[in-house]
């Protein structure tokens, strides 16, 4: 235990001095590398980027670099863009915000890392706020409706079907295939529910909305303690939603725009080492752990 | 700094904050007037509402449930489903069209269709040309899909705690080889 300690102890003490502005760099490279666009031109610049910038740090200071990789992502998403998902432009939202910070920087000596946190703070409201503008609009999701129907006809939420709602597997595979079959949109189909997945997403409803707007609301203050609050419930946010629905960019996304949304000063080190432990969380998502958990039981 | 460089300095800090403003006009413009789906386009509306939708094109020599598989991923039908309208029903009608074929007893053949974006790797392209050369031997056997219906729909509603879900067309539309789109 008390190893551990001296270990975190090291660690903060390790963000204390780090250059910022080098660390949220390296993060967003890290993450294009591995989230980003994966189109056959993309992925060999965004790996050549990082070992550049592994080989010179100053390239990250570039706007040429932040310039080059918006131009690759804007390429990549161009022709798809009825068909990509919200993370991938938000990606490209922050790499311009790269570009224009490093230009800014270059051009007229601005502080770089005050011009990341304002777009970082504005990226993650408006990714938070407009989400539940869009869940009200959607006219389907405050009655709980939209959970109960995705709850038991999308494999991500077997589990939740099956462990709190009740649903045996047979059911919820039928659900399903069902479906993924229906041949005409004229006979309406039955799906197989219980009380249970009412009351399931009725929680999941309402948790998740007023999780967002927690979020959203508390980034608009400006005073610290609900800074505070704003990236503890952002924490939450990674850890309960993206458990479930297995979309790591997204959540790694939301890592690197809370890194670059905190003070500058000492104060802000513990929050860091949870952004980062988060980061590896997200990476022990992606472990089979229902396969592991058959695999051992049936040795 | 003078007021000129003030000036460009707040644009470059809020061009970003702007620019995902506009997108957003867009993008609730085209769900609310144009059928895109509620889950794209820039608009952060994932998990907002049922995201289900499906594609099928039937044909009166080969009908159907689900949209055969094509021999390289396309981004065609995605198209269709997320952001159904003419042009990208048009794109891929031009697509399964060009690239499906029937074989003697109804069985399906596929070619691909190369687009820049979506390139296969160097060791598919060469079990696909292999694949096209097969294919071009058996030409006599082969014949093109004339007619068509492209149709798209999705999750109309969904009654909790009953569990009945009603589907609505969002499009439908007919294809042959006189159309405008065949010549």
């Amino acid at each position: 235990m008390k190893f551990l300690r001296t270990q975190l102890q090291r660690l903060t003490e390790f963000f204390e001095q780090a250059d910022r502005f080098s660390l949220i760099g390296y993060l967003t490279l890290f993450m294009l590398v591995f989230f980003g666009a994966n189109e056959w031109f993309a992925l060999p610049i965004y790996q050549i980027a990082l070992l550049f910038s592994l080989l010179a740090s100053k390239i990250l200071r570039s706007p040429v670099l932040w310039g080059i990789l918006s131009l690759t992502t804007f390429a990549a998403l161009f022709d798809f863009w009825e068909t990509v998902d919200n993370h991938m432009w938000l990606m490209l939202y922050w790499l311009l915000v790269m570009f224009f910070a490093t230009l800014s920087s270059r051009m007229y000596k601005t502080d770089t890392l005050d011009f990341l946190k304002h777009n970082a703070v504005f990226i993650l409201i408006f990714t938070m706020g407009v989400s539940v503008l869009q869940k009200i609009l959607g006219g389907v999701f405050l009655n709980g409706s939209f959970f109960e129907f995705t709850i038991l006809t999308d494999e991500r939420f077997y589990l939740v079907a099956h462990y709190l709602g009740g649903i045996s597997t047979f059911d919820f595979f039928n659900n399903v295939d069902m479906l993924s079959n229906v041949a005409d949109p004229y006979s309406p189909l039955v799906i197989k529910t219980s009380n249970a997945i009412r009351t399931v997403s009725l929680i999941f409803t309402y948790a998740i909305v007023l999780l967002e707007a927690l979020i959203a609301a508390l980034f608009l203050f400006k005073n610290k303690k609900a800074h505070l609050w704003a990236h503890i419930l952002n924490g939450l946010f990674v850890v309960t939603v993206y458990f479930i629905a297995p979309v790591y960019a997204f959540a790694f996304l939301i890592t690197v725009l809370g890194i670059t949304s905190l003070n500058t000063d000492k104060s802000s080190s513990k929050l860091i080492l949870m952004y980062v432990a988060l980061m590896v969380l997200i990476f022990l998502y992606k472990i089979p752990w229902l396969s592991l958990v058959v695999y051992f039981a049936n040795i | 700094m003078n007021n000129k460089d003030v000036a460009i300095s707040k644009i470059f800090k809020w061009f970003v904050p702007g620019l995902m403003i506009v997108v957003l006009c867009f993008q609730l413009y085209f769900v609310s007037f144009h059928n895109l789906s509620r889950w794209k386009g820039a608009g952060m509306g994932m998990f907002s509402t049922y995201k289900k939708r499906i594609v099928k094109l039937s044909t009166p020599e080969y009908l159907k449930g689900a949209l055969f598989s094509t021999t390289i991923p396309d981004s065609a039908e995605l198209s269709l489903e997320e952001f159904p309208n003419v042009k990208n029903a048009d794109r891929f009608w031009n697509f399964v069209s060009s690239t499906h074929f029937f074989g003697k007893e109804n069985q399906i053949h596929s070619i691909p269709s190369l687009h820049l974006g979506e390139l296969p790797t160097s060791m598919r392209i060469a079990r696909t040309l292999n694949e096209v050369s097969l294919l071009n031997q058996m030409n006599d056997e082969l014949s093109q899909i004339q007619t068509a219906t492209v149709r798209v729909f999705g999750v109309k509603s969904y009654e909790p705690g009953v569990g009945i879900t009603h589907f609505e067309t969002l499009l439908k539309r007919e294809y042959g080889l006189t159309d405008q789109v065949n010549k």
